[in-house]
C-alpha cells in the first residue's frame, strides 16, 4: 500500500510541473519588421535574427481566464534573464514562429525551442539560438515581418 | 515576484470566446465627434504594420490590406458593415501607458496619407472619451467572424 502511494506521488511529481506550466502562463508575442534564419552546423539548430523588433510586447493570458496586455521589451528581457537562472538551461521555452511568405502569399510556420537570446538594444535586433521541434529542417530564410509566439515561462504572471 | 504588466484587460465574453486580431501602429489619434456628446468618434492609426496577427486556435499573419478589404466587403467569414471591440494600449503624450476600449466599425484606408481610420463608439464603462494622441498603439480587436 505504502509502495503504491509512493509510486503515485512519484509519478505526479513528474507530470504536475508540466501541467502547471501549460496552465499558468501567457503567450508573449514578439514582432519584427524583418527577420532571418541562419542554419548552424547541426541541421536542427539555427540563429533566428529579428530586426527592428517592436519595443512593445503584447501577451495573451488564457488560463484560468483570458486576458490581454502589453509590456515593454525591457521587462520581457528581465523575465527571460530571471527564468534562465532558474530553468531555461534544462527546459527552454517553446515557441511558434510565423512569417508571411510574399512569394507564396501564405504563412510559413516553425515550431522551435529558444535556447539562448541576445538583444542588441541600440539597433533593435533580437537574436535567438533555436532548435527545431519537428522534422522540418531549419533552412536559410530572409523574411519580411515575422512573429514569434513564446509560450509561458516557468514562472508567469 | 515582481509583476511586470504594463496594462491588462480583464476577461470579457468577447475575449474569451472569439478569435482576435492584433494591429500595431506607431501613432494614433482618437477624437470625439463634437455633436454627439462624445460617445461617437473617430480613430485614426498612422504607420500601421503590414500584417495583422490573428490569435485563435489557429495563428496567422494576414496582410493588413487583405484583412481590411475582407472586413469592408464582408468576405471570408466577415459580415458586411459589422463592428468589433477594440482594446487599445498606447503611450500618451505624458509618456504614460494607458488603455481604453471602443467599439469600431467602417474601416477606411487612406492610401495617400497611409492611414487607417475607423468610426468609434464608446464602450460601456469607458465613456465619454476625449481627444487622445497616442504613440505605439497596440489594438486587440475582436470581430464576429464566422468559421471558414
Amino acid at each position: 500500500m505504502k509502495k503504491a502511494l509512493f509510486l503515485t506521488i512519484f509519478a505526479f511529481s513528474f507530470f504536475l510541473p508540466l501541467e502547471a506550466k501549460q496552465a499558468r502562463g501567457p503567450v508573449f508575442i514578439l514582432h519584427a519588421r524583418r527577420g532571418s534564419i541562419l542554419p548552424l552546423k547541426d541541421p536542427s539548430l539555427a540563429k533566428l535574427i529579428m530586426n527592428q523588433v517592436d519595443q512593445t510586447v503584447p501577451f495573451v493570458y488564457s488560463h484560468p481566464t483570458r486576458r490581454v496586455g502589453v509590456e515593454k521589451i525591457s521587462k520581457f528581457l528581465q523575465r527571460w534573464q530571471s527564468g534562465k537562472k532558474l530553468e531555461y538551461d534544462r527546459d527552454p521555452p517553446d515557441a511558434y514562429l510565423l512569417f508571411y511568405d510574399e512569394k507564396n502569399r501564405d504563412n510559413t510556420q516553425l515550431f522551435i525551442e529558444l535556447l539562448d537570446m541576445e538583444f542588441e538594444e541600440e539597433i533593435g535586433v533580437l537574436i535567438f539560438k533555436i532548435r527545431s521541434l519537428t522534422d522540418q529542417p531549419l533552412e536559410k530564410r530572409l523574411t519580411g515581418e515575422m512573429t514569434l509566439f513564446v509560450d509561458c515561462f516557468p514562472f508567469c504572471l | 515576484m515582481i509583476f511586470l504588466i504594463t496594462g491588462c484587460f480583464p476577461q470579457t465574453e468577447e475575449l474569451l470566446h472569439r478569435p482576435f486580431y492584433i494591429l500595431h501602429a506607431k501613432r494614433g489619434v482618437l477624437f470625439p465627434k463634437p455633436t454627439t456628446l462624445q460617445a461617437e468618434g473617430r480613430l485614426t492609426l498612422f504607420d500601421v504594420e503590414e500584417n495583422v496577427i490573428l490569435f485563435s486556435e489557429k495563428r496567422e499573419l494576414i496582410p493588413l490590406s487583405t484583412f481590411l478589404n475582407d472586413w469592408i466587403k464582408g468576405l471570408r467569414g466577415f459580415e458586411e458593415g459589422m463592428s468589433g471591440t477594440a482594446y487599445l494600449f498606447f503611450e500618451n503624450i505624458e509618456q504614460e501607458y494607458r488603455e481604453t476600449v471602443v467599439r469600431i466599425s467602417d474601416p477606411y484606408i487612406d492610401p495617400i496619407k497611409g492611414t487607417v481610420s475607423f468610426n468609434t463608439l464608446s464602450h460601456e464603462g469607458y465613456f465619454p472619451f476625449h481627444e487622445i494622441e497616442m504613440k505605439d498603439v497596440m489594438v486587440f480587436l475582436t470581430l464576429p467572424r464566422k468559421e471558414i
